[in-house]
């Protein structure tokens, strides 16, 4: 019995399930860094995807470069059926709980479409909001909107590129400036170095963000690492949360003055 | 047909909590000005309470270096540990409340004032 239980874990080891189904994938993880990536879970697979995003490096030895003021989110993402995902998720960060569908729209083809197109919409909570401080708080104030269209290509076996265009909402800023509804451009890019390894890069371009806002656009710089059924992915970013309002609309960091931080995501396929 | 069902209810459920509003800190806070002497009793007493004692308790919790239970505490971090800073820096990553949004403005000022004004106990 026991011999036939550790044999069935071997044999979901040895089907690399984490590689994606589609003839041309663009991407291995389902993020680039901070941004989805058009990668899709596969039908009735359920991916377990761990994240941390460190403090800030610029402290240096006080808080061990980060280490002891890291936020995390924990992700459950289910293909419900093929090229359908759903997810949620509960981020440190503001305490956000999150739920969100993905799914994809058109495949790029050897000689046929050249893109892939992916769709993403997302709502969050903000459990953080306390009333206490804020007396007029209501529920509503709590949540946040994500629309998101990602375009992907591979341009050949080693390289990919991302856009993203994306609308989202944030029912209560703490900017007073800043608009509700804001608007970015995701670039994306990833570049296979070794049959395991590869670079990559994404960056959001805020389009309407206040004048005196404190907070910046996302740059994240890092790598994937493939492993049995796991995908790691190590990196630098200017950006400590990982929901998407969060890194565009509050991304605290920055790059120039070495205000970034360590993080990486680890997911595995069950 | 289950195909085009789901996403459909997905829009559904979307539309149904989309009450969307355009709230800022501003709206949401009650705007008193500033009494005229800040006192530690009435006026930080409450923002500490409601803000770091989760963390800040006796004995402190997650990591916190130290308590701010009593007004001997929080004197002594506003004199030696860097609260005022912490509490009003707009880096998330080192801001306090740790891993929660900046305190509103408006309590900010009354700590700041608190301070201004010799942290007086009662």
């Amino acid at each position: 019995m026991l011999s036939f239980s550790q044999e069935d874990l071997l044999a979901e080891i040895d089907t690399d399930s984490v590689t994606d189904q589609y003839a041309t994938a663009a991407f291995k993880g389902l993020k680039i860094v901070n941004f989805e990536s058009t990668k899709l879970v596969a039908k009735k697979e359920l991916t377990f995807i761990v994240s941390h995003r460190f403090g800030s490096i610029k402290n240096g030895f006080d808080s061990f470069f980060g280490l002891d003021d890291a936020v995390t989110r924990l992700n459950f993402v289910y293909g419900l059926f093929e090229g359908f995902n759903i997810s949620v998720s509960r981020s440190s960060f503001q305490k956000i709980y999150e739920s969100a569908i993905k799914y994809n729209l058109i495949k790029q083809q050897e000689n046929g479409f050249p893109l892939t197109i992916v769709g993403y919409n997302s709502v969050l909570i903000n459990t953080a909001l306390e009333k206490d401080n804020l007396p007029k708080l209501e529920f509503k104030h709590r949540l946040g909107y994500t629309t998101q269209v990602l375009i992907s290509r591979k341009v050949n076996t080693n390289f990919s590129v991302e856009l993203a265009p994306t609308y989202f909402h944030d029912n209560y800023v703490t900017i007073n400036e800043q608009n509700n509804s804001q608007f970015a451009i995701g670039f994306g890019g990833r570049y296979k170095l070794t049959k395991r390894w590869s670079l990559n890069v994404d960056y959001g371009l805020h389009l309407n963000r206040a004048v005196d806002s404190p907070f910046k656009n996302p740059l994240s710089i890092g790598v994937d690492l493939e492993t049995g059924g796991h995908v790691f992915q190590m990196h630098f970013t200017n950006a400590q949360p990982m929901n998407t309002n969060g890194f565009l609309g509050q991304a605290s960091g920055d790059w120039a003055d070495g205000d970034i931080y360590f993080g990486f995501n680890l997911s595995r396929v069950f | 047909m289950k195909r085009n069902l789901l996403p459909i209810a997905f829009i559904g459920i979307v539309i149904f909590f989309n009450n969307c509003t355009n709230a800022s800190e501003e709206d949401l806070i009650d705007v008193i000005p500033i009494s005229e002497n800040i006192v530690y009793t009435e006026d930080v007493k409450p923002i500490i309470d409601n803000n770091c004692i989760i963390c800040h308790s006796n004995p402190p919790q997650n990591g916190a270096p130290m308590s701010l239970l009593s007004y001997e505490n929080v004197k002594d971090a506003v004199e030696n540990r860097n609260l005022i800073p912490r509490i009003s820096s707009e880096d998330l990553s080192f801001v306090m409340p740790f891993g929660g949004p900046r305190l509103p403005q408006n309590l900010i000022d009354i700590v700041i004032q608190w301070n201004e004004d010799g942290l007086i106990e009662e």
